[in-house]
């Protein structure tokens, strides 16, 4: 019960991941970022044993990926795509799902159905994007699930529910110490409620860490060329360069950036907590 | 709670099933027009049987009526209750199964329960054929002849099982149009023999031949569906 919620070693698929790896922790709200075609999406599926890897491992709260479909007694997972049966009703989904889960919370599900305003007797096609989204994310909510998967949870949904979803992501883990990893592209959200944050290029981790603490180590840096023929070094081959003037990021420590710098005739002008805008440009671009 | 799902799939497609076993394979006027008057529909071989020479006309008549109906019942449940999209709304049966990936269900058993629940309607619907035939004799004053009768819808038993898996089996490979043209060209070409092939048992010897390849063909349309339904990705 102590490991990791998510623990991926050098995954990798023909499409996809490339020698992934990244651990969430438990108890964490975890946001996976990266721009289209990263992988984030097959990694999740690879999680939840709707996609095979080629090569690595993944365990999904200590069980192998895939090894077995108990394990949706434990994940709730809402897909980018969310697959509804087109012949039922959103009532008659919420029966259906409600049927395989004893610890169903049917109190959060009359909240929620009264929240998303779910037209109970509409037929699942009819609904709308976002009312799909709200849906599904019901259908995870209300399960009891140790571990919420989401690929895209706010896709399709208008600000204010976006803020209903975030608020009650929050809460969840909040009141009942549960893990929420979920792929977007949003980065507010990821900086609005995330604690945990994966970074993923071309199917290989970028960065991953507590977001306050890659918040903190990652600085937005301005410094001054002292002199004329300074040669700029190595660490600072990304960098901006205007005139005198050099803008970067760095993940060295504020001191010792300074004191590097000093030796190459290189002041430091302004060093300030980088966002994490600024962060995943950077790690992009540097990747 | 799987039940439950496959119920919610299968009632829209019963009042069609209704409409077309009544259309089918219900009562009719002419009803007692075919058979033996017409040799080779029923059967040339069928009429030697001892079974058959039991028999008086009526009820020789009333036996090759149920054949008929009761062949196409059973074909007519596979076709619409198996798959093919027709039950699902055109979704293939891939769908079917993602959409239970994410609750705590083996696929063989969505797969599985699913090709069961179709199963269990074609039979339903063959015990309606049998109780309507049965009442429309009676009505008509005609004997039933039970012995036959029975025969042939216990031989629609092993032939509803092996068109079921056989549909269930198609829809997992082939596109949902794809599947429901091919399985309409199939019950086209059954359609001629739909006199005869219940009534085999009744030839005196048991239709080992036929038995063979209704086991045959469900054992590997089920071993299909389950390994490509497992195996697949999603």
């Amino acid at each position: 019960m102590n490991g990791p919620a998510l623990e991926v070693r050098d995954l990798s698929k023909s499409y996809g991941p490339h020698g992934l790896t990244f651990t969430v922790p438990r108890g964490v709200i975890s946001g996976l970022l990266g721009p289209n075609g990263s992988g984030k999406t097959t990694t999740l599926r690879i999680l939840m044993g709707m996609a095979h890897a080629d090569a690595g491992s993944a365990r999904v709260l200590g069980v192998p990926a895939g090894s077995s479909h108990e394990i949706f007694r434990r994940v709730a997972f809402v897909p980018e795509v969310k697959d509804l049966y087109p012949f039922a009703r959103a009532g008659e989904m919420i029966r259906l799902t409600r049927g395989f889960f004893p610890n169903w919370d049917h109190e959060l599900e009359r909240r929620l159905v009264d929240t998303f305003a779910i037209p109970l007797r509409m037929k699942c096609p009819k609904l709308s994007k976002g009312t799909k989204a709200r849906l599904a994310l019901l259908l995870a909510l209300c399960r009891r699930a140790e571990l919420l998967v989401l690929d895209e949870p706010t896709d399709g949904l208008d600000p204010l529910a976006i803020e209903e979803t975030l608020r009650l992501l929050v809460e969840q883990v909040g009141g009942r110490g549960i893990t929420v990893f979920f792929a977007t592209h949003q980065l507010s959200e990821v900086e609005q409620i995330a604690d945990h944050v994966v970074m993923i290029k071309n199917g290989a981790c970028v960065m991953e860490g507590e977001l306050d603490d890659v918040k903190r180590r990652y600085r937005r840096v301005r410094c001054v060329v002292e002199a004329t023929d300074v040669e700029l070094p190595l660490s600072l081959a990304g960098w901006r360069r205007d005139g005198r003037f050099l803008t970067g990021f760095s993940a060295d420590d504020s001191d010792t950036l300074t004191r590097q710098l000093a030796g190459s005739g290189i002041a430091v002008l302004e060093s300030e907590p980088a966002t994490l805008k600024e962060v995943f440009f950077d790690r992009m671009e540097q990747a | 709670m799987i039940w439950y799902r496959h119920w919610l799939e299968t009632r829209q497609i019963l009042p069609l099933l209704v409409i077309s076993v009544l259309l089918l394979a219900g009562p009719r006027a002419d009803a007692l027009s075919f058979g033996p008057e017409n040799p080779t529909r029923f059967g040339r071989e069928m009429l030697q049987s001892p079974l058959a020479r039991q028999l008086g006309r009526d009820e020789l008549l009333a036996w090759s009526a149920f054949a008929e109906r009761i062949f196409t019942s059973v074909f007519l449940s596979g076709l619409l209750l198996a798959g093919n999209g027709l039950r699902s709304q055109a979704i293939s049966g891939h769908h079917v199964v993602e959409c239970t990936l994410t609750l705590p269900i083996a696929r063989a058993k969505v797969i599985g329960t699913r090709l069961a629940a179709s199963f269990i309607g074609a039979l339903l619907v063959g015990a309606l054929v049998l109780s309507a035939h049965v009442m429309d004799l009676l009505l008509r004053g005609v004997d039933v002849p039970l012995a036959p009768m029975a025969q042939s819808f216990a031989f629609s038993v092993p032939t509803a099982l092996a068109w079921t898996a056989f549909m269930g089996a198609s829809v997992t490979f082939l596109r949902p149009l794809w599947a429901i043209l091919s399985s309409l060209l199939g019950f086209a070409l059954a359609l001629p023999i739909r006199h005869i092939v219940t009534a085999f048992p009744s030839r005196g010897d048991v239709p080992w031949e036929g038995l063979s390849a209704c086991v045959a063909l469900t054992g590997l349309a089920v071993a299909f569906t389950l390994r490509t339904g497992s195996d697949r990705e999603y």
